[in-house]
C-alpha cells in the first residue's frame, strides 16, 4: 500500500499546479498516470478504487477547473494504459462518468481523450488514405489491443451524449480532430451497429440550443453530422468528417430500412449545402509534412460524399451549373469527374427509381435536360478556347463527352430521350444539315471557316457517344441519321464531317458488338458492306496532302479497320478479305495517294485483322500481294512493300517467320545467278531483314523458347541466307560490303535459333563457300555451331583469317564474331570438340597478318575460353597457352608475331580473370615477362598497350556479349595480382626507359579500369608511379605515350582531390610539382592538340596542389608561378581559361 | 631560363649581356650602384632589397651577398647608397624609409633607423652628395629633407610643400645643396636652400616648354652641370644648370623625343657621358649629347641635342624600370624590369 | 570608399550578350572555345582577342550597383582591342553618368583583372571611352600610371573593393 499512498501525495500535487506551465504538469501527470496505470496491471489497485481515492475524486470534482482538466486527463490516460484489463463494469462506470462530462466545456479536452481511448484502437482501420496518414501522426497512445471493447449500450451512451452536449465548431481544432476521431471510430466495426440502432430509434440528439433546432424532435444522424461538418476548416479535420459522413450515408442507406433511407433523403438538402461549401476545393497543403493530408486526399472524400447517395444527383447538377461559369479549366475537369462517379455509380439506382415511379420520370428527365445542356455547352466549347488553353479546354470537353455517355446510359436501354435531346440539338442539325447538303454538285467545295468545320465534328461525335450508350440507341441514331442524311453519299459530298461520324459510330459500335441482334442493327449490318465499300473508294481521294484530308484520311482508314475488327460472324469474312485486300491495293498503289503513314497503318491493319479472325489464307494473300510489289522492282513499291511486310512481321510475332523466309527467297530469286551486283531492291531487302526482321524474330523467338514455342521454317531461312552468301562473294566486296554484313547479321542471328544437328549441316555448307576476304567472321560465327569446320576452315588457310582493317566489315567482325562465338544460346562444347575450336581460333589469332586481326579472333577465344566449364580450362587452355601460344611467342622473331601472340594471351588472361580463374596469374607473369622482354623494347609502348586489354573498359561493351557484366568485381581481384606485378617489374627495369614507358602503358590503363577507391590501398607506390611516369612519358613523343600520359594524370587528379591521399602526395611533392611543371609546358611549341589536353591536366592538377599544407609549397611558389605566368601565354584557349584558375587558386597561398 | 625569358631580345645584344640577376620574387623597381661600383642594391615588390656583389673570380659576374627583406610591409620604391657606402636608405609604399648601415668590417647591414613621416607611398630618396642630406619625396605631394646627425640619427630639417601632385622623383644637384623634383604634376621643381631653409625657386611646366606629363626621372651629368628629366609621353629635356653665387636655375636646352614615344621610366648618365634610359617598351636606349648640326661652337653646351646611339629592343621581357650606369666602370650598365630580372650589360659591346 | 548616396539611382540594364567568335557561330565551323577536337589546327595558335579579354572582365560587378559591367554597359567587346603578336590591349570603358565617382575604381577593377589573367608580356591600356567623363584626363592618366595601380592594388582597403568586384568572375 506504501505505492498507493505515494501515488496518493503525487495526485495531490497536481490538483494544485497552478503555477506549473503546460509541459511540466504534463510531465508529472504522465509520470502519475504510469505508475497508477502499472499498479492497475499488477492488480495491486482496480481503476474503480483509483477513482474511489479521496485524493482522485477531490481532483475530478473540484471546482478548479484546471484541477478537474488534470483528474480528467490522468484518468484518460490510466484508461489508455489500462484498458485491456478493465472489467465491463469498471469500463461502464468510467464511461458513465465521461460522457457526464462531456458537459463540461472546460475539461471537454480531457474528457475527449478519455472517450477516445476508450473506443479503443482504431489506426489502421482507416478508410482513406488521408486517414491512415493522420492516424500514423495522430498520437500512439492508441496503441491498444482489440482486448475490451465498449457495448452496444455503451456506444450508444457515448454517441448520443456526444452528439447531445458537444458542438464541435466552437472548439479549438484539436477537441474537433477527437470528436471527429470518435465519430469516425463510432461508424465503424464495431461500433457502427450500435449507431445504426440509435439512429433508426429516432432522433439521436435534441440539439444543444433547442432553439436553433428546425423541430422540436430534435436532430437525426444526419442533421448532426452535417452541423459538425458545417464551418469545419482544418483539412484533417475536414477529411474525417467527410468520412464519416460518407459512412453515416452508406449506414443509413445499407442496413437501415426504408425511414432511414428516407432521412437520408430529407437531409440531401442540407448535407449538399454544406458540401457545395468546399467545391470547388481551394487548398494546398504545407510542403514540410509528409503525413500531411493532400488536396487529392480532400478532393476524393468530397467526391465519395457526393457520391454516397443518388439523392443528391439534383443538387449535384445545381453545383456544377453554378460553377461551370468559372473560368478555371480545372474545376470544370474536377466537376465532370464528379459527375462521372456520381453516373457510374448511381445510373442503376436512378434508373430503377426512374422505371418505378412516374413521379420520379419527370424531375429526372428534367435533370437530364439540364446535365444535357451544361455538358453540351462544355463540349462545344472548345472551339472558340484560344489555341494556348486548348488542351485544357480538349480535356474538359473529352470528359463532358464521357459524362454525356453516362448520362445517355442513365435513363437506361429502353429510353431515348437523350437520342431525341441529341437530334434537338441545334448544332447536331446543322452539322447533319451540312452533311447533306455538300458542295451541291459545283466542283468548288464550299468555303466553310475551319472551326465550323471543327463544331459540327464535336456536334457528330456527340452523336455517335449518344449512340454507344446502348444498342437501342445506336439503333435509334442510325434511323435518325438516316432520315437526315444519306451517309453514303455524304461520304461524297462532305467527306470531312462523314467520315468523322463513321468513324466514331464504328468506334461505338465495337463496344456495343455483344447485344447486336437487335433489328435496327440487323439493318446496318446489311449496310456495312457498301459502307465499307464506299470508305474504300474514298480513301484515294481523301489521302491528299491538306491536314484536314489527312485527319480523314486516317480516320477513314480507322473506320475500315474498326470494321474488321468487328466479330466475324457480325461482318461477313468475305468483307473482310475484301477491304483488306483493298487497304494493301491503296496503299501499294503506285499513285502514291498513301503516305508512308498509311502505309504502316494499314499493315497494322493486316495484323489486327490478323489477331481477331486469325484468317491465314488472307495473310497469306496479303504477304503474296506485297511481294508481288516487290518483285514488280519499282522502287517505290519495292520500299512501301518492304515496310509494310516490316511492320507485320514485328506485330504478329508468328507471322515474322513466314516473312522472313518469303522474303529471303525472294532475294534469292532476285539476285539471279551467281555474279553481278545485286539489285537496289534486294540490297534493301537483305538491310531490312539484317537490321529488323531478323534481329526482332530473334528476340520474340527467345521469349518463345520460354513457353516452348517452336519453328521450322528457320533452316530454310539459313538456306537461303547462304545462298546469298554465296552470291554475295561471288560478286566480290566492294559496295556489296553492306549486303555481305546484313547477310551475315541475319546469318549470325538465325544459326543461333537452329538446334545444333541444323547448325552442323550450315556450318558445312557455308564453310564450303570460304573462300577469301571477310569471311573471318563467318569462320568465327560458324565455328560456334560446328568446330570441326571451324578448324577444317582455319587450318584451310590461315590468311584467310586476316581481315581487311580498312573494310567496315572489320568493325562489324568483332560484334558478329563475338555475337556468334559467344552466343549465350551455346551449350558448353563437348571435350574434343572444344579443344578443335580453340586450337582453330587460336591459330588463326597467330596467324592473323594484322593487329587487328588478331584483336578480333583473340576476342572470339577469350569469349569460347570464358565460356568453358572449368575442368575444361585446366585440361585445353592452360596446356594450350604453356605449349602453343608461349612456344610460339618465344620463337617468333617478327615484331608482328610477339604481338599477336601478346594480343591472344592478353584476352585469354582477360577471360580467365573474369572466372577468377587461378591460371590467370600465371598468363600474368608470361604477359610481364614477354613485355619486359629487352629483345621487344623497340615496341614495348604499343606492346603495353597490347598488354592492357586485359583490364582495360575500352573493351567492356564487347565483352558485353559474354553475360559477363555481372561479374564486375573481377576487375578488383585482377587488380590486385596485376598491380602488384606491375610495381614489381616498373621497380626491375628502372634503367630501361623504354621498357618502363609500356610498362607505363599498362600501368595508366590499370588506374583508368578501376574505380579509384580500389587504388587506395596501394595509393603509395600508385602516386610515386604516377609522378614518376609523367616525365618519362613526356619524354615519349609517340601517341600511345601521350594518350597514357593523360590517363595519368587524370588519375593523378583523383589523387590530388582525395583527401585521404594528401599525405601520400606530401612526400612526393617535389617531384609531382617538378612534373606537373614540365607537363604544363607539354609540346608548347608544336601546340598539338593532345598535348594542350596534357596541359590543361597538369594544370588541373597543379590547381589541386594548393590543398596541400602551405609550408609544404611554399617552395615551389615562385617556379609554380612562373610556369602559370608562361600557361597564361599558351597557344590555346582552354589552357589559358585553365591556367587562369589556377592562378587564382595558387594566388590564395 | 634566363635566356628563355629573354627571348625578345635579338641575339646580338644577347651577348652583351654580362649577367641576369635572378632572385627577386616580383617586378624589380630600382637598381642602384655602390659608389665604390662593386656592388648593386636592387629593389621592388617583392619587399626586399637585394645585394649583389662582384665574384672575385670572372670578373663580371655578380652574385646575392645578402638579402634585406621583412621589414617594409609594402612594394619598395627605391633603394641609394649614401656616399661612402656605409649606409643604403629604402623608400616604400609603406610610406616609411629605412636607412640600413654596414659596420665597419661586416658584411651585413643591419636596419639603423626607419624615418616616418610621410603619409602615404615614398617613390624616391637622394643622398646628397656629401652624405649628410637625405631626401625623400611621394604620394603626399611633398618632399623631406632629412639631415644625419653625429650620433646616426636622422632629423628633419624641411618640409618642402609646391607641388600639385605626387613627387616621383628628386635629385640633389652635385656640389650644391640644391634641389630637383620631377612630379605627376608634370612639373619639374628647383629647390634652392638658405640657412636649412628649401624654397621654390623655379617651377618648370608647360609654360616654360617643360613636360606636358609625369616626370618619372631626373639625372645629373658627372660635372653637375647638365639635367636631364624624362616623362610618360617619351620626352627627355636636357637642361643647363646655371649657377648664381647662392643659387641655381636651370635653363632648357633641348626637347628630345624617343622614336618609340614610350614611356621613359628612368634615365642615367654615365661619367663617360654617354645616356641611358629605361622604357615601358620593354627597351633601353642609348644616348649622346652633341651640338646641333651646324650650329656654331657653345662651350656653354647650350645647343645641344640628343642622339640615338643604340636601342636595345626586348632588353627585358618587361617595362624597363631603371638603367644605372657603374659610377666606377662607364663601360657597365645595370637595368631593372618588370620580369623580375636584373641585367648587367656590356656598354662597349653594345655601341660597337 | 563606399559611395553613400549611388550616383546613378536606377542604371539602364542590358542583357547578357551571347558573343561568338566567328568560327564558332554554327554553321561556321566547331562550335567549343578552344575545346573539342579540331577547333583549330592543331599546332596553330588560338589567338587572344577581344572576345577572350571581354569574356574576362565581363562579369566584374559594379561596385555601386548589383548588376555586372556588361549589364550595365560599361563594357562592350567592341570597346576592347587586343593585338596578340604586339602584345597589346586596350580596353575603354563607358561609366553609367558622366560623374560617376567609382569610375577609378572600376578601372582598377578591369585592370587588376587583366593583370590576373593574362600573360605579363602585354602591355595594357585602360581608358575612359572619349568624352564618357567629366574628369576624363584625370582618371585615365592614373589609371595607366602603373607606380599608382600598383600602389592601389597594395592598399588592403581598395584591394578588398576590388576583389568584392571581381569575385563574380571568379567562378
Amino acid at each position: 500500500m506504501g505505492a498507493e499512498s505515494g501515488l496518493a501525495e503525487r495526485l495531490l500535487a497536481l490538483g494544485d499546479a497552478r503555477d506549473e506551465d503546460e509541459v511540466d504538469r504534463e510531465q508529472r501527470r504522465l509520470e502519475v498516470a504510469k505508475d497508477a496505470s502499472d499498479l492497475v496491471l499488477q492488480g495491486r489497485l482496480s481503476l474503480l478504487h483509483l477513482v474511489a481515492m479521496k485524493q482522485t475524486k477531490h481532483l475530478l470534482t473540484s471546482d478548479s477547473k484546471l484541477a478537474r482538466t488534470e483528474g480528467t486527463l490522468l484518468l484518460a490516460e490510466v484508461v489508455k494504459g489500462t484498458l485491456t484489463v478493465l472489467k465491463k463494469h469498471e469500463v461502464d462506470h468510467v464511461l458513465a462518468f465521461f460522457c457526464e462530462r462531456l458537459k463540461d466545456w472546460h475539461t471537454l479536452r480531457a474528457t475527449l481523450s478519455g472517450c477516445r481511448a476508450l473506443l479503443g484502437n482504431t489506426e489502421g482501420t482507416g478508410g482513406s488514405g488521408g486517414i491512415k496518414k493522420m492516424a500514423a501522426g495522430s498520437d500512439g497512445t492508441l496503441s491498444v489491443s482489440e482486448g475490451t471493447r465498449l457495448t452496444k449500450e455503451n456506444a450508444k451512451l457515448l454517441a448520443r451524449s456526444l452528439f447531445e452536449h458537444v458542438d464541435v465548431q466552437s472548439h479549438s481544432q484539436p477537441n474537433r480532430q477527437l470528436c471527429f476521431e470518435i465519430v469516425d471510430a463510432l461508424l465503424r466495426e464495431p461500433y457502427d451497429e450500435a449507431v445504426l440502432e440509435l439512429a433508426a430509434a429516432g432522433p439521436v440528439a435534441s440539439p444543444p440550443d433547442s432553439s436553433g433546432s428546425r423541430d422540436e424532435a430534435g436532430e437525426d444522424l444526419l442533421e448532426v453530422l452535417v452541423r459538425f461538418l458545417d464551418g469545419e476548416k482544418d483539412p484533417r479535420c475536414l477529411l474525417l468528417a467527410f468520412v464519416s459522413i460518407e459512412r453515416a450515408v452508406g449506414l443509413l442507406r445499407g442496413k437501415g430500412g426504408r425511414e432511414l433511407d428516407l432521412a437520408v433523403v430529407r437531409n440531401a438538402a442540407a448535407l449538399a449545402d454544406v458540401l457545395s461549401c468546399y467545391f470547388p476545393l481551394s487548398f494546398s497543403p504545407p510542403k514540410d509534412a509528409a503525413k500531411a493530408v493532400t488536396r487529392e486526399d480532400l478532393l476524393e472524400a468530397l467526391f465519395s460524399c457526393y457520391c454516397s447517395t443518388p439523392s443528391l444527383f439534383p443538387h449535384l447538377i445545381q453545383l456544377l451549373e453554378d460553377r461551370f461559369p468559372s473560368p478555371k479549366s480545372e474545376t470544370k475537369v474536377e466537376g465532370l469527374r464528379l459527375l462521372g462517379y456520381f453516373l457510374e455509380k448511381f445510373a442503376g439506382d436512378l434508373r430503377a427509381d426512374y422505371e418505378e415511379h412516374d413521379e420520379k420520370k419527370q424531375e429526372l428527365e428534367a435533370l437530364v435536360d439540364q446535365a444535357w445542356d451544361l455538358l453540351r455547352a462544355q463540349i462545344s466549347q472548345r472551339q472558340d478556347t484560344a489555341s494556348t488553353v486548348a488542351d485544357a479546354s480538349c480535356d474538359v470537353a473529352s470528359r463532358a463527352l464521357e459524362a454525356l455517355g453516362k448520362l445517355a446510359d442513365l435513363l437506361g436501354p429502353c429510353s431515348l430521350k437523350v437520342v431525341d435531346l441529341a437530334f434537338e440539338d441545334a448544332e447536331v442539325v446543322a452539322a447533319l444539315a451540312a452533311c447533306a447538303s455538300g458542295p451541291s454538285g459545283s466542283e468548288d467545295p464550299p468555303h466553310r471557316p475551319k472551326s465550323k468545320t471543327m463544331a459540327h465534328c464535336r456536334a457528330l461525335e456527340v452523336l455517335s457517344t449518344v449512340a454507344g450508350s446502348s444498342v437501342l440507341a445506336f439503333a435509334e441514331v442510325l434511323r435518325r441519321t438516316r432520315e437526315a442524311v444519306d451517309v453514303l453519299q455524304g461520304l461524297d459530298r462532305e467527306p470531312i464531317l462523314a467520315v468523322h461520324f463513321v468513324f466514331k459510330m464504328t468506334l461505338a459500335l465495337g463496344g456495343l458488338e455483344r447485344d447486336a441482334s437487335t433489328e435496327g442493327m440487323e439493318e446496318f449490318r446489311v449496310e456495312l458492306p457498301d459502307l465499307c465499300r464506299a470508305l474504300l473508294r474514298l480513301l484515294p481521294r481523301v489521302g491528299m496532302d491538306a491536314e484536314d484530308d489527312f485527319r480523314t484520311a486516317s480516320e477513314c482508314l480507322g473506320a475500315l479497320e474498326n470494321c474488321c475488327a468487328l466479330r466475324g460472324d457480325w461482318i461477313g469474312k468475305e468483307v473482310v478479305e475484301e477491304v483488306v485486300m483493298g487497304l494493301v491495293e491503296f496503299s501499294l498503289s503506285p499513285g502514291g495517294a498513301a503516305t508512308e503513314d498509311h502505309g504502316v497503318r494499314v499493315a497494322l491493319v493486316v495484323s489486327r485483322v490478323h489477331r481477331v479472325h486469325r484468317d491465314a489464307d488472307l495473310v497469306d494473300r496479303v504477304i503474296r500481294r506485297t511481294l508481288e510489289a516487290l518483285a514488280a522492282g519499282g522502287e517505290w513499291e519495292g520500299d512501301r512493300a518492304l515496310l509494310m511486310l516490316a511492320v507485320i512481321a514485328e506485330e504478329r510475332c508468328e507471322l515474322s517467320t513466314d516473312i522472313a523466309f518469303k522474303l529471303t527467297h525472294r532475294a534469292v530469286l532476285d539476285w539471279g545467278h551467281g555474279s553481278g551486283p545485286c539489285s537496289r531492291v534486294t540490297s534493301s531487302i537483305l538491310t531490312k531483314i539484317g537490321t529488323n526482321i531478323m534481329p526482332h524474330l530473334y528476340k520474340c523467338t527467345c521469349d518463345h523458347r520460354e513457353s516452348g514455342g517452336t519453328l521450322k521454317p528457320v533452316s530454310k531461312i539459313v538456306q537461303n541466307l547462304i545462298r546469298l552468301l554465296e552470291r554475295a562473294l561471288a560478286a566480290g566486296h566492294g559496295e556489296e560490303e553492306g549486303v555481305l554484313r546484313n547477310i551475315l547479321c541475319s546469318l549470325s542471328y538465325t544459326t543461333m535459333l537452329c538446334t545444333e544437328e541444323m547448325r552442323a549441316e550450315y556450318a558445312a555448307e557455308a564453310v564450303g563457300l570460304l573462300a577469301s576476304g571477310e569471311e573471318a567472321l563467318v569462320v568465327g560465327e560458324i565455328s560456334t555451331s560446328r568446330p570441326a569446320a571451324a578448324a577444317a576452315a582455319a587450318e584451310e588457310d590461315a590468311p584467310l583469317l586476316s581481315l581487311n582493317p580498312a573494310s567496315e566489315v572489320a568493325g562489324e567482325a568483332r560484334h558478329l564474331v563475338a555475337a556468334a562465338v559467344l552466343t549465350p544460346l551455346g551449350v558448353p562444347l563437348p571435350q574434343g570438340e572444344a579443344e578443335d575450336v580453340l586450337h582453330a581460333l587460336l591459330g588463326g589469332a597467330l596467324g592473323a597478318g594484322t593487329d587487328v586481326a588478331a584483336g578480333e579472333i583473340s576476342v572470339a577465344l577469350a569469349g569460347r575460353v570464358n565460356g568453358l566449364g572449368s575442368s575444361q580450362v585446366e585440361e585445353i587452355v592452360v596446356p594450350l597457352v604453356t605449349e602453343v601460344l608461349l612456344s610460339h611467342v618465344r620463337s617468333c622473331e617478327s615484331g608482328e608475331g610477339v604481338s599477336s601472340g601478346l594480343t591472344a594471351l592478353a584476352w585469354i588472361a582477360r577471360a580467365l580473370a573474369m572466372r577468377k580463374h587461378k591460371a590467370t596469374d600465371a598468363v600474368l607473369d608470361e604477359m610481364f615477362s614477354v613485355l619486359c622482354d629487352p629483345e621487344n623494347k623497340g615496341q614495348a609502348l604499343s606492346l603495353g598497350r597490347t598488354f592492357s586489354a586485359v583490364i582495360s573498359t575500352e573493351h567492356d561493351a564487347l565483352v558485353d556479349t559474354w553475360g559477363w557484366t555481372a561479374k564486375l568485381l573481377w576487375r578488383q581481384k585482377l587488380f590486385v595480382s596485376l598491380s602488384s606485378r606491375l610495381f614489381a617489374r616498373l621497380e626491375q627495369n628502372k634503367g630501361e626507359p623504354d621498357t618502363l614507358a609500356g610498362l607505363h602503358q599498362v600501368f595508366s590503363h590499370l588506374v583508368k579500369s578501376v574505380h579509384f577507391s580500389v587504388l587506395k590501398p596501394s595509393a603509395k607506390e600508385v602516386v610515386r608511379h604516377l609522378v614518376a611516369s609523367v616525365p618519362l612519358l613526356l619524354s615519349r613523343d609517340q601517341a600511345q605515350a601521350a594518350g597514357a600520359l593523360a590517363a595519368n594524370l587524370e588519375t593523378l587528379k583523383t589523387a590530388l582531390a582525395d583527401d585521404a591521399m594528401r599525405g601520400v602526395v606530401e612526400d612526393e611533392v617535389g617531384e609531382a610539382v617538378a612534373a606537373l611543371v614540365a607537363a604544363c609546358g607539354a609540346g608548347r611549341h608544336n601546340g598539338g592538340r593532345s598535348s594542350a589536353l596534357l596541359r590543361r591536366r597538369a594544370l588541373e592538377c597543379i590547381a589541386l596542389l594548393v590543398r596541400l599544407p602551405h609550408h609544404v609549397l611554399y617552395p615551389f611558389f615562385h617556379e609554380v608561378r612562373k610556369q602559370l605566368d608562361r600557361c597564361l601565354d599558351d597557344d590555346k584557349r582552354e589552357v589559358r581559361s585553365v591556367a587562369g584558375s589556377t592562378m587564382r587558386a595558387w594566388r590564395t597561398l | 631560363m634566363a635566356c628563355a625569358s629573354t627571348s625578345g631580345s635579338s641575339s646580338s645584344t644577347e651577348s652583351c649581356v654580362l649577367a641576369v640577376l635572378e632572385g627577386h620574387r616580383d617586378r624589380v623597381w630600382h637598381v642602384c650602384w655602390a659608389n665604390a661600383g662593386d656592388t648593386i642594391a636592387t629593389c621592388g615588390g617583392d619587399r626586399a632589397i637585394k645585394l649583389w656583389r662582384k665574384t672575385t673570380q670572372g670578373d663580371r659576374k655578380y652574385q646575392c651577398v645578402e638579402t634585406l627583406e621583412k621589414t617594409h610591409t609594402k612594394t619598395i620604391r627605391r633603394c641609394g647608397f649614401s656616399r661612402c657606402d656605409s649606409m643604403l636608405a629604402s623608400v616604400s609604399f609603406d610610406a616609411t624609409t629605412c636607412v640600413w648601415e654596414r659596420p665597419r668590417g661586416e658584411q651585413q647591414h643591419e636596419l639603423l633607423v626607419t624615418l616616418e613621416g610621410h603619409e602615404s607611398e615614398i617613390k624616391d630618396l637622394c643622398w646628397s652628395q656629401d652624405g649628410e642630406l637625405l631626401a625623400t619625396c611621394g604620394r603626399d605631394k611633398s618632399i623631406w629633407i632629412w639631415l644625419k646627425e653625429i650620433d646616426d640619427q636622422f632629423e628633419c630639417l624641411d618640409v618642402l610643400q609646391g607641388h600639385t601632385q605626387d613627387v616621383k622623383s628628386v635629385l640633389f644637384v652635385p656640389g650644391t645643396r640644391a634641389l630637383l623634383s620631377g612630379s605627376y604634376d608634370n612639373t619639374v621643381r628647383v629647390w634652392n636652400e638658405h640657412d636649412d631653409e628649401w624654397v621654390c625657386t623655379q617651377t618648370l611646366d608647360g609654360a616654360y616648354q617643360g613636360h606636358e606629363s609625369t616626370v618619372w626621372g631626373l639625372c645629373c651629368d658627372a660635372e653637375g652641370s647638365r639635367v636631364l628629366s624624362c616623362d610618360a609621353e617619351g620626352m627627355i629635356l636636357l637642361w643647363r644648370v646655371v649657377r648664381g653665387d647662392t643659387e641655381i636655375a636651370l635653363e632648357l636646352v633641348s626637347r628630345n623625343m624617343v622614336p618609340t614615344k614610350a614611356a621613359l621610366y628612368s634615365v642615367d648618365w654615365s661619367p663617360s657621358g654617354l645616356i641611358a634610359t629605361g622604357m615601358a617598351d620593354n627597351s633601353i636606349s642609348l644616348l649622346q649629347a652633341e651640338k646641333a648640326e651646324g650650329s656654331p661652337e657653345d662651350p656653354g653646351a647650350s645647343r645641344q641635342v640628343l642622339k640615338l646611339v643604340k636601342e636595345i629592343r626586348g632588353a627585358h621581357d618587361g617595362d624597363v624600370n631603371c638603367v644605372r650606369f657603374n659610377p666606377k666602370d662607364p663601360g657597365v650598365l645595370a637595368s631593372a624590369g618588370d620580369d623580375e630580372v636584373v641585367k648587367v650589360w656590356d656598354v662597349g659591346a653594345l655601341i660597337q | 570608399m563606399a559611395a553613400a548616396a549611388l550616383d546613378n539611382l536606377n542604371p539602364v540594364v542590358r542583357e547578357r550578350e551571347n558573343v561568338r567568335r566567328r568560327e564558332e557561330v554554327p554553321g561556321l565551323g566547331s562550335l567549343a572555345s578552344g575545346a573539342g577536337p579540331g577547333t583549330s589546327a592543331e599546332d596553330e595558335r588560338e589567338l587572344i582577342d577581344s572576345i577572350e579579354v571581354f569574356e574576362h572582365i565581363r562579369d566584374i560587378a559594379d561596385p555601386e550597383h548589383p548588376y555586372s559591367l556588361e549589364q550595365l554597359g560599361v563594357v562592350s567587346h567592341e570597346q576592347i582591342d587586343v593585338d596578340d603578336r604586339g602584345g597589346k590591349i586596350e580596353v575603354r570603358f563607358t561609366p553609367t553618368v558622366a560623374h560617376c565617382s567609382m569610375a577609378t575604381l572600376i578601372g582598377l577593377c578591369i585592370r587588376a583583372k587583366i593583370m590576373r589573367v593574362l600573360p605579363p608580356r602585354f602591355k595594357v591600356k585602360v581608358e575612359l571611352s572619349k568624352g564618357s567623363h567629366s574628369t576624363e584626363e584625370a582618371v585615365n592618366k592614373q589609371l595607366n600610371d602603373k607606380e599608382r595601380v600598383l600602389a592601389a592594388l597594395e592598399n588592403p582597403n581598395l584591394l578588398d573593393l576590388v576583389n568584392k568586384c571581381l569575385a563574380p568572375t571568379e567562378c
